[in-house]
């Protein structure tokens, strides 16, 4: 009887080696019974986890860091019936058809929701981290266009010196694609020469010419140096102007693990859950 | 002292160093699949904990509610019907074999990765539960197809009066040149300019069906039909059906069991439909029938489950949930 016993506590132990999950309360109250059924809470609740943990999980920490920054739960939620009204709007007769396609308008709404957390909480962290991230990405609101000879750049240089607009200059040697004027920091794909001007301008205006070299291979494996002759313009170096724009390229460009990290490394999350713990970490990788 | 007898002395010492060495074994496979931190649960007044944020508390009743309110009712719906049919339909080694079968063609057609992320968003573990998934699904058609059986006249009868369901079977000699105008009818007329090679095989068909081969070996030598590695077999059809050309259509709502259908044109080439099976019997074990039959109607694809989880006396005890369920399978109707 005594062998018995110790035999049952060691197969105990090893079922309770990988029993690190969360009781729901009241476990054993059934939900479904008859014919020899009884499917319990605790039956559900891990049912119900197969089916969608992560979303569930993740709009449930995010709620709670909504809430603990102290985002206006009122913008949020007027910027969901925004998004709504716009897709009623778009889809006009068709929107109850479409809504269900994704499950029903209250999983679009917490979808919706998740997002402008999200982004509510990537600016929270911009905006905190600004000196730092200014100094790292340097941006300016500018143009960059290019030419692949030498001449044509410097005709439009000559324009430019001689006071004649950079769209209307760039027109008149022959430049055809739109001109844009956007955010560029130093992490935009530009040369390094293009990105040098801009990070060390300390005044708006327009470039000189600058001359930017890429070494290509032909067919047969030789190598050769091809051209480009770049002529820039700084419109704008206070970056408070274009702040929407600059937070906009950071939240594309940002590793969101960093960020969610710096939040629940801030509000101490512990978790007591296996699963949790395990989705949490796949999610957000550097999560200890 | 032979082996035996040391066996015989020290079972339990060996059984002991069994157990410990497979304590090992969790352990070292716990820490490969990369788990290098093991959590332990935590309880704090009366509740687990999920997780804790600056002290507040996420309990696993607060995740139960959560998950309860998004995907309570669909959950639960899936568990009820699955529960029902295991009792009301027995498991046969045959619905064991067919769900072995689709479950590892799913994995070699999708991986096991695909695999378990469709069992989840069933609402199972993993692709490990590939074949209670398949059971089930034979069960619940099984259900679906004993309450038709049993509604024969009122639901089934006309049905097949109006639509004419059956298996069929179909040969294909596919020509490339294939030119059609519109007849004075407004009926579109196919001609075919067929190469010697597409001449040949069209004559060797006709040949070997005239000699009494059977219409599958004869499709599965000579068609150029996917069907063909199946015996030329596509399954069920009925009037209702567009997946076909209209040339197709109109020949195979002619064809009666055991009937072959003279060869005719359309944009693709010669076709000759075979009728496998117009028996209800055969048709009750396909699931497009079914499909066909109950169509959307989500009261009467309902209406066998609980007729049999009354007569099991299974029932859903979570009040909320069940009013809720069962205002979505009955209609208006509730409990």
């Amino acid at each position: 009887m005594k062998k018995l016993l110790v035999i049952l506590l060691c197969v105990f132990a090893l079922s309770a080696c990988s029993s690190n999950s969360a009781l729901v309360s009241d476990q054993n109250t059934a939900v479904i019974t008859g014919d020899g059924v009884n499917y319990t809470k605790q039956d559900f609740f891990e049912d119900m986890k197969n089916n969608d943990y992560t979303n569930t999980i993740t709009m449930a920490l995010y709620n709670d860091l909504a809430e603990l920054e102290g985002l206006d739960e009122a913008s949020i939620e007027a910027a969901i019936e925004d998004e709504i009204n716009s897709l009623k709007e778009e889809y006009g007769d068709d929107y109850e058809t479409a809504v269900n396609y994704y499950g029903g308008e209250d999983v679009i709404r917490d979808s919706i929701r998740l997002s402008n957390i999200i982004d509510e909480l990537n600016n929270a962290y911009f905006s905190e981290n600004e000196e730092s991230l200014l100094e790292e990405y340097k941006p300016v609101m500018g143009k960059a266009i290019y030419f692949d000879d030498a001449e044509t750049a410097s005709n439009m240089y000559s324009l430019l010196e001689e006071g004649t607009s950079f769209e209307d200059a760039a027109k008149e040697v022959g430049y055809e694609d739109e001109i844009t004027q956007e955010v560029i920091t130093d992490k935009s794909d530009l040369p390094f020469e293009v990105k040098e001007y801009f990070n060390t301008a300390t005044s708006t205006g327009h470039s000189s010419v600058l001359m930017s070299t890429t070494t290509a291979t032909d067919a047969d494996g030789n190598s050769y140096d091809t051209y480009r002759y770049y002529i820039c313009a700084i419109d704008d170096l206070d970056v408070n102007n274009f702040k929407d724009e600059f937070y906009s390229i950071l939240s594309e460009d940002y590793d969101s693990d960093t960020i969610i990290n710096s939040y629940l490394s801030k509000h101490n999350v512990e978790v007591y859950d296996q699963r949790t713990y395990d989705l949490v970490h796949a999610v957000y990788e550097a999560f200890e | 002292m032979d082996i035996k007898d040391i066996l015989k002395r020290f079972w339990f010492v060996i059984m002991i160093a069994v157990l410990f060495v497979a304590f090992i074994g969790v352990y070292a496979v716990n820490s490969y699949l990369n788990r290098p931190v093991e959590i332990t649960a935590k309880e704090e007044d009366g509740s687990y904990l999920i997780y804790t944020i600056d002290g507040q508390n996420y309990t696993a009743d607060e995740l139960y509610e959560d998950l309860k309110e998004s995907y309570g009712i669909s959950t639960l719906y899936r568990k009820f019907d699955e529960l029902v049919c295991d009792k009301a339909i027995e498991t046969t080694s045959e619905m064991q074999d067919i769900a072995s079968n689709q479950a590892a063609y799913f994995i070699s057609q999708y991986g096991e990765e695909e695999a378990t992320t469709q069992m989840q968003s069933l609402g199972y573990g993993s692709s490990e539960d590939l074949d209670d998934y398949y059971i089930y699904v034979q069960k619940a058609q099984a259900l679906r197809a004993d309450y038709l059986r049993e509604h024969y006249d009122e639901y089934v009868k006309p049905y097949v009066e109006k639509n004419h369901p059956k298996l069929i079977s179909h040969i294909l000699i596919k020509v490339k040149d294939v030119t059609f105008e519109e007849n004075e009818d407004g009926e579109t007329v196919y001609t075919a300019n067929m190469t010697e090679e597409e001449q040949a095989k069209y004559d060797a068909v006709l040949e070997a069906l005239a000699n009494g081969e059977a219409f599958e070996d004869v499709a599965i030598e000579y068609s150029d039909d996917g069907s063909a590695k199946d015996g030329g077999f596509l399954g069920y059809f009925d009037d209702t059906n567009t997946s076909y050309v209209d040339a197709f259509k109109k020949v195979a709502m002619t064809v009666n069991e055991g009937e072959m259908s003279e060869p005719f044109l359309s944009q693709y080439g010669y076709h000759i439909i075979y009728c496998n099976s117009e028996n209800i019997e055969d048709l009750y074990e396909t699931s497009d029938f079914l499909t066909a039959v109950y169509g959307d109607d989500v009261v009467l694809y309902n209406a066998p489950l609980l007729e049999k989880a009354e007569e099991l006396g299974i029932t859903i005890q979570d009040e909320q949930l069940r009013d809720e369920i069962l205002s979505q399978i009955q209609g208006e109707e509730e409990e």
